[in-house]
Order: structure tokens, then sequence, then C-alpha cells
């Protein structure tokens, strides 16, 4: 019966999700057939229905559409490019300054966002000209911007952590938070130390330099968007308020300073709410579908069958997680991380922590390898966002990004057998 | 279809809004009036229900979910046209299932009589959202299947 079970719910996906079908829909219409061999159709659609509805009864979500609101706001704001100027203080006498002042700019993109694609986007698309003009080669360009926008998703606040706080059943996410400042900053220097190299051979031009003067105006320029990320993420650290609660100040104080920049009228606005649904909807449409799936793998025991299967290949915890990334990568290839987080957290992180990992640097090392998954094709939405906006082929930008692929890929490595690049800060701040 | 959309986007506009408002005065009431209110938070669940299933749908207007279209590209004409029309049924039957599913969970709870404990309103209204937006994903693709049909 369990096998059976599994065999419809699997087959079932496959087919709907590389037949087109929206994923949402797929995850929720695989676990309604694979329900049919319990329940008879009524007793399936009830279910089905109300465990998408129960999903949703939580106040912990709200954060999701709030960050995702709150960031909008801030892309019509003008942050970007304030942020883009500080990232060029940072970098701009290094080699080939202008690749590393992407680097830099979606890493403090992403220190106020909680969305890698949305940070490629809006950080491409002022690089792009600037980097043109410089005579640099645009598809390195995009290869760059590709693999550095996913720092957003492990710097926080980061919408993909909350998810997996919230599916892992509960790890704090302030300990996530913190855990994911450190794999963040190593993605982006160790990118840095490549586009260096690249640079250096290819000789590629640097910013002209600026005068201390200037370099201060922009650093002011720059605060009212760095005192958000001491605002929300101190809060949650500092145990002041619940990540709820942060998102809901990100959006008051990011409607606060659109507001004073005088860059918010009702159309924008109006725009923007209903970007924000859309975005919010599509996580929240597969938070609730994925809910009805984990509870039909619950209750065929399909967790502990795919852990007694890995525990047939070794009882060795790090071969187990060896095994699990290789699985992990290959279905980010072709999967976002959204869904994937949702499918494969309540299969995997049972397996883990009874093997006794933690499971902060369990969501840490999950995150990270997914995020290689969104620069990857078949199905890469930084991938796909990096290239339109740099106006180059993917194809012609592969070249480029298999080095940087190379580079995440040993960033992932270091990530999964040192735990202190993810647990030390959480440590030292007691929050674990 | 392009009404009901129109509706949706103002609908979503309230929703989100309220929303924002209730989860800020959740935060004042529990630091400045040192007394969480009970009322907002409760508010602001059921609003993410609501914004969830709605945006959904509104969503699914829009062509606007995350799918996977490698294959579709790259058939012939023919065999894409049969994909598409698979694929409006495939999400009729999601509406179908929605629909019949929420309206048996909605009447389930008009029968129990089941109130909210701090609004006082019954689960079956909050619940509603599952069998509307059930029957608007079944209209959507009932109506783009007979647009390509013909």
């Amino acid at each position: 019966m369990e096998v059976l079970v599994m065999g419809t719910l699997f087959i079932s996906f496959f087919i709907f999700l590389f037949a087109g079908v929206p994923i949402s829909l797929g995850v929720a219409l695989s676990s309604f057939l694979s329900l049919l061999v319990l329940f008879p159709a009524d007793t399936a659609a009830l279910i089905t229905a109300q465990k998408m509805m129960t999903s949703l009864d939580s106040f912990g979500i709200l954060a999701i559409p709030f960050f995702i609101l709150a960031g909008n706001i801030m892309n019509t704001g003008g942050i970007a490019i304030r942020l883009v100027n500080l990232a060029r203080v940072f970098t701009g006498s290094l080699p080939g300054s202008l690749a590393h002042t992407n680097i830099i700019a979606n890493m403090l993109f992403g220190s106020i966002s909680g969305s890698a694609a949305s940070s490629a986007a809006a950080v491409g698309s002022i690089m792009s000209p600037i980097q043109r003009k410089e005579n640099y080669d645009m598809n390195y360009c995009a290869a760059i911007n590709i693999t550095s926008c996913p720092a957003g998703l492990l710097i926080p606040p980061s919408n993909v952590l909350i998810l997996y706080s919230l599916v892992s059943g509960g790890t704090s996410i302030a300990a996530l938070f913190v855990a994911g400042y450190l794999p963040g900053i190593l993605l982006s220097l160790s990118l840095m130390v490549v586009a260096g190299i690249i640079a250096k051979k290819n000789n590629f031009p640097s910013w002209e330099r600026l005068s201390g003067i200037e370099n201060f105006v922009i650093f002011l320029r720059a605060i009212p968007a760095l005192l958000l990320v001491i605002i929300v993420i101190g809060g949650i650290i500092g145990g002041i308020f619940t990540a709820t609660e942060a998102s809901g100040i990100a959006v008051v104080y990011a409607l606060f300073l659109a507001f004073i920049y005088r860059e918010m009228n009702r159309e924008k606005l109006k725009n923007v709410i209903i970007q924000s649904v859309k975005s919010s909807s599509i996580v929240l449409f597969l938070i609730s579908a994925s809910s009805v799936m984990s509870w039909v793998m619950a209750i065929a025991n399909i967790p502990t069958f795919i852990s007694q299967g890995l525990l047939t290949i070794s009882n060795e915890p790090w071969v187990i997680l060896i095994c699990i990334n290789i699985i992990l990568l290959i279905v980010g290839t072709f999967l976002d991380f959204t869904p994937a987080v949702l499918i494969f957290t309540p299969i995997f992180f049972p397996i883990v922590t009874s093997m006794g990992i933690d499971p902060v640097h369990f969501g840490i090392i999950m995150i990270f390898n997914l995020s290689i998954g969104i620069c990857t094709p078949p199905v890469g939405n930084a991938l796909f966002i990096g290239c339109s906006i740099a106006n180059v082929k993917i194809q012609n930008v592969l070249r480029h990004l298999i080095p940087l692929y190379l580079v995440l890929i040993v960033d992932l490595v270091l990530i999964m057998l040192v735990p202190g690049i993810s647990l030390s800060i959480p440590k030292l701040m007691g929050l674990m | 279809m392009s009404k009901l959309k129109a509706f949706l986007e103002y609908l979503l506009i309230i929703v989100f809004s309220v929303l924002v408002f209730a989860v800020v005065w959740q935060i004042l009431s529990r630091y400045i009036f040192n007394q969480p209110s009970t009322v907002t938070e409760e508010l602001a669940r059921f609003l993410l229900i609501w914004l969830a299933l709605f945006g959904a749908s509104y969503t699914f207007l829009e062509r606007g979910h995350l799918s996977i279209d490698l294959f579709s590209e790259k058939i012939s004409m023919e065999k894409r046209y049969i994909l598409l029309l698979s694929l409006d049924l495939v999400a009729a039957l999601f509406g179908i299932i929605l629909t019949i599913g929420g309206a048996l969970l909605v009447y389930r709870n008009f029968e129990l009589g089941q109130l909210t404990p701090a609004l006082q309103i019954p689960m079956a209204v909050i619940y509603l959202a599952a069998p509307l937006n059930g029957l608007i994903i079944l209209a959507h693709s009932f109506s783009e299947f007979t647009r390509r049909r013909a």
C-alpha cells in the first residue's frame, strides 16, 4: 500500500512537473491522486482542501509577504543605486573593479531584501551599461552577476531561511539568520578572488578614483538603507521582536524612506502592492500545496523509506550528507529553491537530525546548495534574469559560468565540512 | 475575466493593506500599550489565508505561477496544441478538487458552528476562500480551453 502511494505521488508529480503544469498545482494534484489510493474521492478532496487551508493559518508565515513587500518598495525607492555606489567605495581600487562592485552590491542588496532574483535584476541593470561602456566582456559580467546574487538568500533577511524554519518544525529564525552571514560573505569573497585573477589576465579597467569627500557623501546617502538592517536584524537577534513583527517594521520603514525620497506615488504604490501579491502568493500557494504532500509522505512513511535506502549505502553521516547534497544539486538544476525546500526538507530533515547534524547547519547547507541551482540551466531563475538584464545569450555565458560553478561547489564543500562557518556566530551570540 | 481580474486587484490591495495595518497595530499594542491585541493577530492570520488563496488565483489568471516549460517549446505545433489543451484540463481538475473539497470543508465548519476565538466570526466564512478560488481557477481554465479550441 505504502509503495503504491509513494509510486503514485512521485510518478504523477514528475509527469505534471515536466509537462509544464504550475508546480504548486502539480504538487497538490499528485498528493490528491495518491490520497485516492487510501480514501474515497470526496474525503481525499476534503483532506486536500483542509491541509491547504490550515497550513496557511500561521502568524509566522506572514513574514514572507511582508519582506517581499518591503523589498519591492525599496526597489522603487532608488536604494539599489545607493548600494551600488557604496559597493564602489569598497572595491573601486581593485583590478577589474566593476565585477567586484557587482559582487559586493549584490551582497549589500541581499542584506536589505531576501530575494536573489530581484538583486540580480536591480544591481545588474545599473552595472550593465557602465560595464558595457568600459568594454568589459558582457558574457563574463552576466556570469558574475548571476553567481553572486544568491548571497541575498544566505544573508538575512532571507525568505527562504524563514521557509526552512517553518517546514523544519521551528528551527530558530534568529539562529538561521545570523548563521547565513559567513557563508554569504564566503560566497562573495571567493567569487572576488576568481574575478580578480580573471581581471588581471584580461586587463579589465577599474573605476575612476573618487575623492575622500565623494566617498563620504556616498556613505551618508546609503545610511538610511543600512539602518534598516540594524533595526530589523538587530531586533530579531536581540529578541526584541519576532521575524513577523520585524517584517512589518521593514514595510513601514521602507514606505517612510520612499516618501521621504519622494519616489513614491499612488500609482507606483498600487503596482508595488500588486507585484508583491503575485510574488507572495506564488510562495504562499506552494507552502499550502506542499503541506498536503508532506502529510501524504508522512502517512506513507516516505522519509523512513528513503532514509533506509540511504543507510544501505553507508552508516557514515558524511557519506549520507554527500548523497543528499548530490540529490539536491541535481534537483536544483530544474526546480526553484522554494518548492525544493518545501518538498525535500520533510524528507531529509528527519534523516540528518537523527544522525546528529545540527538543524541550523543543515539549513544553511541546503540553501547554499539550492542557490547554485538557480544559476544553472536548464531552469535557473538567476541565470534567466542575469542574461536578460545583460542582454546576452545563455550559451555564451555558460563558458564563463563553469569556473564559477566550481568555486561555488568548493564553497559548498567547505560549508559542509566546517560547521563553524555556519554555527560560530549563532553560538557566539548565544542563539543556540 | 478582465472584470474579475480588476475586482481581484482591488480586493487584494485592500487585504494586503489591512494586513499591514493589523500587524503594525499588533506591534504597537504590544510595546506601547503593553497589551497585545488578540483581535489583530487573529485578523492577520485570516487575512493571510485570503491573500494567499485570492492572490494565487489572481496569479493563475496572470500565468505567474512557477512552472517548467522545457518541452512545450521543443515540440511541434500540433503536439503543443494538444499539450496546452491537456494543461487546461489538469488545471480544471485542480479547480474542481479545490471547489468540492473546499465546499465540504465550509459545510462541515458551518454545521459545527465553529466561531473564531477572538473575532467570533464563523470559521466557515474564512474557509470560503477555498471553494471560491477553486471556482475561479475552474472558470479560467474552462475559458482558456474553449478559446484554444475555437
